[in-house]
């Protein structure tokens, strides 16, 4: 078991493309660590180069404090995942389970006892004797795992193993993945762009993009925190309400000047910004999530905003509602149930004491 | 229904133009099929006549009186065909053998990994190709002198090698561009070393291309001719279309016909028997060659 150091770690691709820029991440011992980001992010890039698939330009990888920068694939002692499974067509499921420990020169017997016993741990036991083309796509997975854990190597690397599951699995899978770390206790890092995945999984979440890291820390505090507004958006289903406007400070009050209303800044919030220190921008963009905006029928009072809603998702426990306010669209998520309908005039209230104000510029959270 | 009727209806659906489409196609078939087939039914005609018999005006694909009589000959334990046997099983196999041990390893590593130079080495290999064999016939020649290898198999299996490497490592390579790299990788992670990966994991999955590069190495090396008379000077080190040549040109026309027939027949034997083996692998390996290569 170990921790995984990456220390300043730069790779760039041919023709100049950033993948991974001055990349400083740690994990640590038995933690569970998920590489999040949109496609293109460098998440993928990160993982290949723990893994040894990928060579840094510039920086040190350590694994269990040894430096493994030069080291091949197969003298770091990681086990991988892949998307695709990448199971062996050509061998059978308890030859694709016994392939690490042959290559490792393990003692026939014993290939034998671990493979059966990682297998009945995994409940494929019955599928030894059958090829990959015979098997789901849930049972190429636990296979895949087979593979990766039947050698105990001292980290496991995840490269969205879920993501060709249908939606159910993927559910039941996420909960057994979790269940399997904890017991097994193995250094995990593992890639996605499923922010849920994310959320559920990890231990701390480092989001990445355009190869740079943003935030790495635990999954409530990259929600209810987020460093910036990328995060702030990328993270949260319904994505966070984003309005442009002017930040407008007096004594005792805040506003948010967005031209066409104004959204009265939250009390706390308020306290928060001024307490900063730091000199406030001007230009702000005031960041609310769908589930902290409020949404009524009843007439015009102090603080809330006419609308008109744009459309309806009907959740069955709650109804995401899309409602224009002036030219921004707000999303709401209401737990009333009510059947909003199209065109219906709305009043909403964007204040909270959980949004967030960022730099319109920078995209930096003042809060 | 009667049959008539049946018929009618069915060149009905057909449409009529669709029928005259189908029929001369199938006939321009038949017709390329024969003159294919005509030379070997006729080689095969020429072994089961005895010896004089060929001097005939009229064109007889049976043969009157046939006769074993040539083959006998050619099985004889003194027959020249034994030894030209064992001598192009030599080369041929030997040809192959070295081709596949050298051309994966180089095709493996031109899919897999970037390398300086890997572009150019590219090129030469497809411009390799269209340099007519006849021009490279004197260097061969000069160069097996140099090294002592005149006269000998060994030196006309590294001449074949030569030729069939080019095709050989491209034919490999579009195979193993057609492999993810995800396999190699999880080979590596694994703890398998390229080597290890490419043998284990990759060269399974690409039986289709081996057996077409095989079956092309065996072959070119099997009915070669201009160049194994060029560089085997002995008898003895003769392959099988030299000791075929060497019959023709020896002796009474009218009476080695047959044998030279008989032992033409013989030769192809061993092909045909190496590509009924194969002929599985044959079509996916020719079909993917064709896409990729």
């Amino acid at each position: 078991m170990a921790d995984v150091l990456l220390k300043h770690v730069t790779k760039l691709f041919e023709g100049g493309v950033v993948a991974v820029a001055d990349l400083q991440l740690e994990v640590k011992d038995k933690e569970f660590v998920v590489l999040l980001g949109p496609s293109g992010c460098g998440k993928t890039t990160t993982l290949r180069l723990i893994a040894g698939l990928e060579t840094p330009t510039e920086g040190t990888v350590y694994i269990g404090g040894m430096d493994v920068t030069r080291l091949e694939p197969w003298a770091r002692d990681v086990a991988m995942v892949f998307q695709s499974y990448a199971l062996y067509p050509n061998m059978t499921v308890f030859q694709n389970i016994a392939f690490p420990l042959k290559m490792h020169k393990v003692p026939k017997e014993e290939i034998r006892n671990r493979v059966e016993k990682t297998a009945e741990s995994l409940e494929i036991k019955e599928l030894l004797g059958r090829k990959p083309k015979q098997l789901s796509g849930g049972q190429r997975q636990r296979v895949a795992l087979a593979r990766a854990i039947v050698r105990n190597p001292k980290v496991f690397l995840m490269d969205e193993p879920l993501s060709n599951l249908d939606a159910k699995l993927r559910v039941l899978m996420r909960i057994e993945l979790k269940k399997l770390q904890k017991r097994l206790g193995v250094t995990t890092v593992y890639v996605t762009h499923d922010q849920l995945e994310a959320m559920t999984l990890a231990d701390r979440v480092a989001v990445q993009f355009k190869g740079e890291l943003q935030q790495y820390a635990p999954p409530t505090e990259v929600y209810s925190h987020p460093s910036n507004k990328f995060v702030a958006g990328f993270i949260g289903t319904p994505p966070m309400n984003f309005v442009d406007g002017k930040l407008e400070i007096t004594k005792n009050s805040g506003i948010i000047n967005a031209e066409e209303f104004n959204i009265r800044v939250d009390s706390q919030l308020l306290k928060t910004l001024v307490n900063k220190g730091a000199e406030l921008p001007t230009d702000v963009t005031y960041g609310i999530r769908p589930q902290d905006c409020r949404i009524s029928m009843e007439g015009e009072q102090e603080g809330w905003l006419k609308g008109e809603v744009y459309g309806v998702e009907l959740l069955g426990a709650e109804n995401v509602v899309h409602v224009e306010v002036g030219k921004n669209r707000i999303v709401i998520v209401a737990s009333d149930r009510r059947l909003y309908q199209m065109e219906e005039t709305v009043w909403v209230n964007l204040t909270s004491s959980n949004a967030h104000v960022f730099d319109r510029n920078s995209g930096e959270n003042f809060t | 229904m009667t049959y008539w009727k049946k018929f009618r209806r069915r060149i009905q659906r057909i449409g009529r133009r669709r029928l005259l489409f189908g029929i001369s196609k199938n006939a321009l078939a038949v017709i390329v099929e024969l003159a294919v087939i005509f030379p070997i039914v006729w080689i095969f005609s020429a072994s089961l006549r005895s010896y004089g018999s060929l001097l005939t005006t009229t064109l007889q694909i049976i043969p009157p009186n046939p006769t074993l009589q040539a083959y006998s000959w050619a099985l004889a334990a003194n027959s020249p065909f034994w030894s030209g046997l064992v001598n192009s099983l030599i080369v041929s196999l030997s040809t192959t053998g070295l081709c596949l041990l050298v051309a994966c390893p180089a095709a493996y590593a031109m899919s897999r990994f970037r390398f300086l130079g890997k572009r150019p080495i590219l090129y030469v290999l497809i411009f390799i190709q269209f340099v007519p064999g006849l021009l490279m016939y004197i260097a061969f020649f000069y160069l097996l002198l140099s090294f002592g290898l005149y006269g000998s198999l060994f030196g006309l299996i590294l001449v074949y090698v030569s030729l069939v490497l080019p095709f050989a490592m491209w034919n490999m390579k579009a195979f193993f561009d057609t492999l993810p790299r995800d396999i190699d990788e999880a080979a590596l992670i694994d703890g398998a070393s390229y080597f290890s990966a490419m043998y284990h994991v990759v060269l399974p999955l690409t039986v289709p291309g081996l057996a077409v590069t095989a079956f092309f190495s065996f072959l070119t090396a099997w009915n070669e001719y201009a160049i194994a008379n060029i560089v085997l000077a002995s008898q003895s080190n003769y392959t099988l279309p030299l000791t075929l040549f060497s019959l023709a040109q020896s002796g009474n026309l009218t009476t080695t016909w047959p044998q030279f027939a008989a032992m033409s027949v013989l030769s192809a034997i061993p092909l045909v028997i190496v590509f009924m083996i194969i002929q599985r692998y044959l079509r996916a390996g020719l079909a993917i060659g064709a896409v990729k290569g």
